[in-house]
């Protein structure tokens, strides 16, 4: 039941918080060598954090739909077994 | 029971195991996500570096959090309402979560609607097909040419021989004085069109009705074929609705 939007949202989450890990190197407001500053340290925090909660529930979602999957499938094969064979005609 | 500390059903697979914790976890990950972006919008403020210091210019920091605030919080919103009706969706089709009486009533009145737009459609196109557009009634066609044929016979009646004239005086079922009645009996069992022939006997054998009869008896005057092919092509149209009512 878990549609695709869904996972990709968390997907979406993870990598924006990747970004903000990112930003202060890729945006040249945190020079290599120097000291952080108080924005340095505060988007690589928040990043980090928004990225592990993203990736974390990611994981999550894609276990329990793939967990899903398996039991469904197993469910349709023990439907398939109890199932009688569909034969000819019996006379 | 609860998982996380949130409150609702915690569901079982077919294996027994729990399937809850994916909703969990997704619903929780967009809040934080919804948290985050707020945090980031103030926090230029509130760490004191909105401006670069030189005049009112934005840092670049600032630029940066910003624009991620607003592109999580988006992010993070729609993951949410994804969320939360898969969620919903799943308890739904469980049977866990029922619909409301108001949106079983939408169902309902939905449902209705198109009922009656179907209805609507299927009774079009048998208007268009209808006698005004279509075929025209058997039955009042034949009304309609027996309406004008049959002042032509009367006409032609009127100017015929008189033989025909003293047949058709004659009452009905009554037998001639002085002839011979038991030797002609055999002859007149015999098929119409030989009827013809015998002008005077058939119109003596044959009551006449005082309607119009089904397979009227061909009359002289030249308009007998007309009339036969009438009661024919009745008979055949009848016959036809008959047909298509089977």
């Amino acid at each position: 039941m878990v549609n695709r939007s869904a996972l990709a949202g968390l997907a979406a989450v993870f990598a924006i918080g990747v970004w903000l890990v990112a930003a202060p190197f890729v945006l040249r407001y945190a020079p290599a060598g120097t000291r952080w500053t108080g924005a340095t340290r505060l988007d690589v925090a928040v990043g980090a954090a928004v990225a592990l909660t993203g990736a974390g529930a990611f994981l999550v979602a894609l276990t329990g739909r793939v967990r899903e999957l398996y039991a469904r499938a197993g469910a349709g094969a023990e439907a398939g077994k109890a199932a009688p064979p569909v034969s000819g005609v019996e006379s | 029971m609860g998982v996380g500390g949130i409150p609702g059903p915690v569901r079982q697979n077919a294996s027994g195991q729990y399937v809850a914790g994916q909703y969990v976890a997704g619903l929780c990950a967009a809040i934080v996500g919804l948290c985050a972006a707020g945090w980031l919008a103030l926090a230029p403020a509130a760490f004191g570096y909105r401006s670069g210091g030189t005049g009112t210019a934005l840092h670049r920091a600032t630029v940066a959090d910003w624009g991620t605030a607003a592109a999580l919080g988006a992010v993070s919103l729609a993951t949410l309402l994804a969320w939360v009706v898969a969620w919903r969706r799943q308890l739904r089709a469980d049977g866990i979560l029922t619909p409301s009486a108001r949106r079983l009533a939408w169902r309902e009145a939905r449902a209705r609607r198109r009922t009656q737009r179907r209805e609507r459609d299927e009774v079009r196109p048998a208007d268009v097909a209808g006698p005004a557009g279509g075929q025209p009634d058997p039955a009042r066609v034949l009304s309609e040419l027996r309406a004008l044929l049959v002042p032509l016979l009367d006409e032609a009646e009127a100017v015929g021989p008189a033989a025909a004239e003293h047949a058709h005086e004659e009452p009905v079922g009554e037998e001639p004085v002085g002839e011979e009645p038991a030797p002609e009996e055999p002859v007149r069992q015999e098929p119409a069109h030989e009827e013809a022939a015998h002008e005077e006997p058939a119109h003596e054998e044959q009551p006449v009705a005082p309607g119009v009869p089904a397979v009227p008896q061909p009359r002289p005057g030249g308009l007998a074929a007309m009339e036969s092919m009438l009661a024919g092509a009745e008979l055949l149209m009848v016959a036809c609705g008959e047909e298509e009512a089977w």
